[in-house]
């Protein structure tokens, strides 16, 4: 029971957090990379990366987590939040990289556009 | 009380109290962003950013207190909280103190790039005429 509470909140952890940046992540990056169409694919980049890694890094903590039902789910949460919080950095770090193009004029405008 | 128990407390309280802060902090850091980044969605979107790394760092620092073995007392499991709301305090100041900093280096730059470019130096010219060349003037 323990363990199962534990592991819902750890999982849930990625959910929130990408129910709450993901809008502003589509509008942020159709606006830097020129197009909607380019921006959604850097979209479900991060999204799976804020998925995968808080997974990876859960399962990883688990690994080294005392052997009862506590540890274990203790391990999960902590190792969620921490993937949770690289992957966030991952995907500010894309934003930086593209807002840094487009302060250079590097981004091509949209094919559709006149 | 089991461990549990105070340990889901512990975190509660301390995402409380961090959810507590972004409640606090979000329209003002939204108003700043939105003139920094030049832009409503940049600033949106860097105002979330910045909001749910504070919670996540206030839930990872509340989670990582350990405490005693076994069946512990009510003694153990009342200094086992205080560690935990402690340990998500240092989180929650540290990562505000982060996000002030970033920001502080944001403004900076952007109050930079306001700024009118650089001129050469020039002598500025006297304020009083020179007293051979009012002499000559008067000639």
């Amino acid at each position: 029971m323990t363990l199962a509470g534990l592991a819902l909140l750890a999982l849930s952890l990625p959910v929130l957090a990408l129910a709450a940046v993901r809008p502003r992540l589509v509008v942020v990056l159709a606006e830097l990379c020129g197009a909607r169409f380019r921006g959604d694919f850097w979209v479900a980049v991060s999204t799976l990366g804020l998925l995968a890694g808080p997974g990876v890094s859960a399962l990883g903590m688990v690994a080294v987590a005392p052997r009862d039902d506590f540890g274990i789910g203790v391990a999960l949460l902590r190792g969620s939040a921490g993937g949770l919080l690289l992957g966030l950095v991952a995907v500010a770090v894309v934003v930086l990289f593209f807002t840094g193009r487009l302060a250079q004029g590097l981004v091509p405008p949209a094919p559709d556009t006149p | 009380m089991t461990v549990v128990m105070v340990f889901l407390a512990g975190m509660g309280l301390a995402v409380a109290g961090a959810a507590a802060l972004v409640g606090v902090l979000r329209p003002h850091l939204l108003r700043l962003l939105d003139e920094v980044c030049e832009s409503e969605a940049r600033a949106g979107f860097w105002a979330v950013t910045s909001l749910v790394t504070i919670a996540l760092v206030t839930l990872l620092f509340s989670t990582l207190t350990i405490y005693p073995d076994g069946d512990p007392g009510g003694r153990d499991l009342f200094f086992g909280l205080v560690g935990q709301l402690r340990a998500g305090l240092v989180g929650l100041l540290g990562s505000l103190l982060t996000v002030a900093g970033i920001l502080v280096s944001t403004i900076r730059r952007f109050e930079r790039r306001g700024l009118p470019a650089p001129t050469a130096w020039r002598p500025e010219p006297p304020l009083l005429p020179m007293p051979g060349a009012a002499a000559g003037a008067g000639e």
